[in-house]
């Protein structure tokens, strides 16, 4: 191994290392702004002059690699004079206007200025100046205060691929950003305002709230789906405020949901009593007196007759403590969290970082969009693909342009036919005949054979997505086995592994119980932190099992659709507020820390958990440290997993219409997105997406409004043509509250649908 | 010493552009032999010519083409057309009216670094240039001159005219890669070099219209006779682009090593009448001028070096008594602010705080402190650009206030241009 | 394709020109500046964002990547210009020879300033750098021509033939 002296220091280093690694590895310090330790080195900033022995020049450390007795020097008079030339470059055409810029406390160009630039600018002509401009509701662009890094645009060439970015003009004219004023339409506009070392491009959704150091900041792990992004949470006076992505676990790059949808925890809407229908009213009362009488109803229903719905967005300690409950002080009861209508468990993978994915030469998606379900896990495979050639491979009904596009093959198949074509892929690995599978899907046994012969060659990374059910992971399982590949299943909600861990599921799963409650053999039924009515695929039963169990106690932040049937609302916390583990795509356990006190009265669960345990049974309420010990006790973290995801089949899908799914739009996914300003205010109202193709067919107009029918519900929707859009099937985009799109389905995502032309 | 045609020795003939012309006086003739050489020895001619790089670097092409490694993966010629240097018009005269001539060379240059395609990569304007190259290029193609089978020989040699559309930048040769790839030009960082990793990230050598027109005669003629022309370090003849303010400006093929005073005072007419010399940009606009006092020297490599300035690209732009340096260093420095590509600091920034300060002494506002200013803007941007073009604009700027430091102050303090301008 | 995504009637030989430029290169890419040239020529000497988006497509670049490599480089002309373009180069070799005189005898005919444009949209008129006409100085170019050793006199002769 090369070895180099840096500051009279000797150190060795691998090959290819750069002196600014070097230096770095030594805990030398060498000023930087253009360099980012997840984008290839640019060279362009030329703050990271060094001297280098026998070099004529003073070489950038970023770009210059180590050779075997290179002599670095970072501390002479010339190094000195040139970071000071740079820096009195740099403010040249850089307004001074830190007092009033978000970026100021943790802006790279006041550091390092401070560090080690002049005290003044000998620059006094006007600076070159750029009107502010407000790119949708997420970013605000200075222009003014570039420094033309061009880390953005690195980024969203390297790693976000394509994409509206870019600079334009040349010289000191130079100008960054979106082509015209356009709204960014990546969903990573929260790095770009994390990778600009400067104030140019800031968050337009906390602009002018709060100074930085102000805050204080503890660890946290992103809410919105099993990636689980570890995140630092920034508080002032008892509200979040500023999400920060500085732990580059399990990702260097956090997706916008993560970055933008926190502020549901600050919504003045949220109901911080716990509540108790009285003459048709919802009155507040203390919890001691609520949590009796849920203790007295749970014990008139017997073990038998108490259901619990809960959310897999839980902590780790919720769930146990909530098995503990129904286990310990109930002796049964029925409780599942697969609320989206899964009929599969989480299953083991073969990953152990997300960032291995790279060393994988390829990658198939099966069953989702990830760009629109899993961005960070998109813009991984869309990195590799940019950076190192990875083949990406995918099956899955829909997928927007964005990942799709980098895709070697993509076979868009209709929706809720994923998994008859993983089968079918299977089936044609092993060389058995498909044909007969693939009625219907949308896509052609050709299609089928040329990508099971890739995959044959490439043996990619089988990657499950959501929309996979049982059989479809089934035939995924047995084709990376096949294959000798390795494997990955992803799931709905952040924290369904760990509700999983906690023996929350049953036969039947959400759906029995919806049933058991609708029939009245359920007297009580939990609803835990999920608004069931909007997110379980079959309004029309949800709506039967909310009216008629006897009893419906509802745990949530808000009064939600579902809580307008409850009979007791239970105030809850946010994933803000308590401290908790939650188990993500690779089974890792993360830790969340509180960062703010529960807001008004609300509680965690685990608490009304162990509340509720001791109105029934008598006994001393847990602490959350006891807690803990019995969990690990129980060798609840340290199971993982199985292979086997099989649990029963999903209902057929009907003949009569036009075969439809209901989803979400990428910023309507996110938990609590109506309670978000900035997220809830890209997409406005649900939308009817047709192909382009099949405007015409359906008697349809782009922008024009569409009546869907089935099941005996019936929408009206904005109509957009969108070509992604399976042709000859539609995709119904919601995620809005008062809109339970849910009623159109009948227990699984797809169905079949009357589609008129609305009023104009 | 003094002028010698062996570039130009065609371009004066009627339509010295048509194949049939250049083919009478022996054209393709050495390409023809050259290909039935092996490509070292062409090399091995070419290093013993001892010719030097004429788009201003100056870097021996022997010693160049030899960095090319010998794999069998596809390698690239570029012919650097991108003449854009403020004096410099020397290529222009070539490409007009002596086509084949470079595209004898590039054929050569080609076989000889293992190369079956090359580009010229022309500056957007020269429209009709490129026209002229490609109606030649054709023509040689439909003779079997060039093209798949060049003189029957299984050596096929592709030329793409590429133009280019407005950027000096581009006549760096990474920026230029970059350009010919459909991008921004914007220099890379070095290395790797372009002779490892060049134009599609494979192995490439660019060379100027004049270098590679000088092969011809180098393997015609053999590289010790061209070594026998100019002086021990700078062979052969060079192509001087004279312009400004004297009599008979134009391009004139001299052997290196003519004096200077001859290129001005004889070959190119002298000074208007009644007119002095007062300032000369020896090798186009970046480099540092040289006055009427330091120009008792030879037109060759190192004695420009020595007397302060470079050879360059051999234009030379000769500035007389009614010149403001002020102004014109002015308007230089606006030119190299312009061409900035910016993406590096010091350049982008460096360059506009030049102009800006420039601007404020010709309109009158200077100050004297700015003058240190600039030797200072000088000594932070000077080496510390990505690439050459940051050093290229200080050329004029440094060594006006150095050697014009009086004038400077003129401006300062009677607050108006002493020359009037 | 190159006919049917085009949002302008594009020639005979435009098309077979772009047809042409796409296939010539070992990358597509590379004939992104040529196919802009020729876009731009087509279209009456500038590029609209119509065009911009009409290239992108070509290449399957996004319209931001196309408009940044075209606003690069200043020969694309992403603003209107006048039937006639008249570029004067006003660096050194010119100026030192009376390329400012040229302007300003321009700018007083045309009763226009340097960047501006004619109100019958005749002509534009903008300066620009070295021309690589330097012995033959003060030199313009008009649209695509070169006019070189200007006189006043001789501007006149050659704006008056623009017609």
């Amino acid at each position: 191994m090369p070895k180099v002296i840096i500051d009279g220091i000797e150190t060795e280093v691998p090959p290819g290392t750069t002196i600014l690694k070097a230096a770095q590895k030594l805990g030398i310090d060498i000023p930087y702004f253009c360099y980012h330790p997840y984008l290839k080195p640019a060279g362009l900033c030329r703050m990271c002059l060094v001297e280098v022995e026998k070099m004529p020049k003073l070489a950038p450390a970023c770009t210059t690699e180590v050779m075997d007795g290179m002599v670095v020097k970072t501390n002479t008079e010339k190094v000195e004079k040139a970071r000071k030339g740079m820096l009195e470059y740099m403010l040249i055409n850089h307004p001074l206007d830190c007092p009033i810029c978000d970026q100021a406390g943790e802006c790279d160009l006041q550091d390092i200025t401070f560090k080690y630039g002049e005290t003044t600018t000998r620059f006094i002509e006007e600076k070159i100046k750029h009107p502010t401009r407000k790119l949708g509701p997420l970013l605000v662009h200075e222009q003014n205060r570039c420094i033309l890094c061009k880390r953005c645009v690195r980024f969203i060439r390297e790693v976000v691929g394509g994409g509206d970015w870019n600079v334009y003009w040349r010289a000191s004219h130079s100008l960054i950003g979106p082509l015209l004023n356009s709204v960014v339409a990546n969903r990573f506009c929260g790095d770009l305002v994390e990778i600009c070392p400067v104030g140019a491009i800031t968050s337009a959704h906390n602009r002018y709230v709060t100074r930085v150091w102000k805050l204080d900041f503890t660890q946290s792990v992103c809410t919105h789906c099993d990636i689980g992004c570890n995140l630092h949470l920034g508080a002032r006076d008892g509200r979040l405020l500023k999400v920060k992505h500085k732990v580059s676990y399990p990702s260097p790059w956090l997706c916008d949901r993560g970055y933008y949808a926190f502020d549901f925890v600050n919504d003045a809407h949220r109901i911080t009593v716990p509540l108790r229908r009285a003459d048709n009213k919802m009155v507040g009362e203390p919890w001691e007196k609520v949590i009796h009488e849920v203790a007295d109803r749970c014990k008139e229903a017997g073990s038998k007759g108490v259901g619990a719905i809960v959310s897999p967005d839980l902590s780790c300690e919720d769930l146990y403590a909530w098995r503990l409950f129904m286990e310990e002080a109930l002796g049964g009861g029925v409780a599942d969290y697969r609320v989206f209508g899964e009929n599969h468990l989480p299953q083991k993978t073969d990953l152990l970082f997300l960032r291995d994915l790279k060393k994988e030469s390829a990658v198939l998606v099966v069953g989702e969009d990830p760009y629109l379900n899993h961005p960070v896990l998109a813009v991984t495979i869309s990195e590799a693909v940019q950076t190192q050639g990875l083949s990406f491979y995918a099956v899955a009904s829909g997928m927007e342009d964005q990942l799709s596009k980098q895709a070697k093959a993509y076979l868009n198949c209709m929706p809720g036919y994923e998994d008859v074509v993983a089968q079918a892929l299977l089936s044609a690995v092993k060389g058995e005949r498909f044909d007969s599978l693939l009625e219907g899907s949308g896509v052609e046994a050709k299609e089928v054979m040329e990508l099971a012969s890739k995959v044959k060659d490439e043996r990619p990374l089988v990657v499950a997505g959501v929309y996979c059910g049982a059989t479809g992971r089934k035939a995924l399982t047995d084709l990376s086995h096949a294959l000798d590949s390795k494997y990955l299943s992803m799931e709905r909600g952040s924290n369904s592994r760990g509700a999983y861990l906690a023996g929350l599921y049953n036969q039947g799963g959400v759906e029995a119980i919806l049933k058991d409650a609708a029939s009245g053999k359920l007297k009580v039924l939990f609803v835990l932190g999920v608004d069931v009515l909007n997110c379980y695929p079959d309004g029309g039963l949800v709506r039967e099992a909310l009216s008629n169990v006897d009893t419906l106690v509802v745990y949530d932040l808000f009064f939600t659709d579902t809580a307008a049937y409850s009979d007791i609302f239970l105030p809850a916390t946010t994933f803000a507020e308590e401290d908790g583990v939650v188990v993500n795509f690779l089974w890792d356990e993360q830790k969340r820390r509180a960062t703010l006190r529960p807001k008004g009265f609300s509680k965690p669960l685990w608490e009304i958990a162990a509340m509720l345990k001791v109105s029934m049974k008598g006994g001393e309420c847990e602490s959350l440290n006891e807690l803990r010990d019995s969990m690990v006790e129980s060798g609840f973290l340290t199971s993982k997993g199985s292979w086997e995801p099989v649990e029963d089949s999903l209902p057929q899908i009907g003949e009569e219409g036009v075969l439809a799914r209901v989803t979400a739009s990428y910023y309507r996914s996110a938990r609590y997105a109506t309670h978000c300003k900035a997220v809830s205010s890209i997409d406005r109202e649900p939308f009817l997406a047709v192909n382009g193709a099949d405007l015409e067919v359906l008697g349809l107009k782009e922008d024009g409004r569409a009546r869907v029918k089935a099941n005996g519900a019936s929408f009206e929707l904005r109509v957009r043509a969108m070509n992604h859009v399976p042709p000859g099937s539609v995709l119904i985009y919601g995620g809005f509250d008062n809109f339970p799109l849910t009623s159109l389905l009948r227990g699984r995502w797809e169905t079949r649908v009357k589609i008129e032309r609305g009023e104009e | 010493m003094g002028e010698m045609k062996v570039l130009l020795k065609n371009v004066d003939k009627p339509n010295s552009h048509l194949l049939s012309t250049y083919r009478e006086g022996g054209g393709y003739e050495t390409l023809k032999a050259a290909l039935g050489m092996e490509p070292s020895q062409i090399v091995e001619e070419v290093k013993k010519s001892g010719l030097r790089g004429r788009g201003g670097a100056g870097f021996p092409t022997g010693l160049k083409w030899s960095f090319v490694p010998k794999t069998d993966a596809p390698k690239y010629l570029v012919c650097n057309a991108d003449e854009g240097e403020p004096g410099t018009f020397k290529d222009r005269v070539i490409i007009e009216r002596d086509p084949h001539l470079l595209l004898e060379g590039i054929a050569i240059s080609a076989y000889a670094i293992g190369s079956h395609r090359a580009y010229i990569y022309i500056r957007g304007e020269y429209e009709f240039g490129a026209q002229v190259l490609e109606r030649a290029i054709q023509e040689a193609e439909e003779a079997g001159v060039l093209g798949e089978r060049p003189f029957g020989q299984d050596y096929p040699i592709f030329i793409t005219v590429h133009r280019g559309a407005g950027a000096y930048v581009c006549g760096e040769e990474t920026a230029l890669l970059d350009s010919l790839e459909g991008r921004r030009g914007h220099p890379r960082i070095r290395p790797p070099f372009p002779a490892s990793k060049g134009l599609y990230q494979s192995p490439t050598v660019i060379n100027n219209v004049e270098t590679l027109s000088s092969v011809v005669e180098i393997i015609s003629r053999g590289g010790d006779w061209y070594a026998s022309l100019g002086t021990e370090k700078s062979k052969g003849t060079k192509l001087f682009s004279i312009s400004g303010h004297v009599q008979r400006p134009g391009v004139y093929e001299l052997v290196m090593g003519t004096p200077f005073k001859e290129l001005i005072f004889d070959i190119a007419g002298g000074m208007r009448p009644g007119r002095e010399l007062k300032a000369v940009i020896p090798g186009g606009s970046s480099t540092p001028m040289l006055t009427a006092n330091e120009i008792d020297i030879l037109l060759d490599y190192e004695s420009l070096v020595q007397a302060g300035s470079m050879l360059g690209s051999g234009a030379v732009i000769v500035l007389d008594d009614t010149t403001c340096i002020v102004k014109e260093t002015y308007r230089l420095a606006q030119f190299y602010a312009h061409e900035s590509c910016g993406q590096c600091t010091p350049c982008r920034e460096g360059t506009h705080w030049m102009v800006k300060i420039l601007e404020r002494i010709v309109n009158g506002n200077g100050r004297e402190e700015d003058l240190d200013l600039l030797l200072h803007i000088g000594e932070t941007l000077g080496g510390n650009c990505l690439c050459p073009l940051g050093d290229a604009a200080l050329g004029p700027v440094i060594s006006s206030v150095q050697k014009f430091r009086d004038e400077y102050l003129e401006h300062i303090k009677n607050k108006r241009c002493p020359i009037g301008g | 394709m190159i006919r049917e995504q085009c949002p302008f009637p594009l020639s005979p030989e435009g098309e077979k020109r772009i047809d042409h430029l796409l296939n010539r290169y070992p990358e597509k890419r590379s004939a992104l500046l040529q196919v802009l040239h020729v876009v731009q020529d087509e279209r009456g000497g500038y590029l609209d964002m119509d065009c911009i988006k009409y290239i992108a497509r070509l290449f399957d670049l996004p319209p931001a990547e196309v408009y940044s490599v075209a606003s690069f480089y200043t020969m694309y002309n992403l603003k209107p210009v006048g039937k006639y373009l008249i570029q004067v180069c006003t660096n050194i070799a010119c100026s030192v020879n009376g390329a400012e005189e040229i302007v300003s005898h321009i700018e007083n005919r045309l009763g226009i300033k340097r960047g501006e444009t004619t109100s019958d949209g005749k002509f534009t008129l903008i300066t620009v750098e070295c021309l690589g006409s330097c012995g033959t100085a003060p030199a313009m170019m008009v649209n695509k021509d070169y006019y070189e050793q200007l006189t006043p006199e001789k501007v006149d002769k050659v704006l008056e033939a623009c017609v």
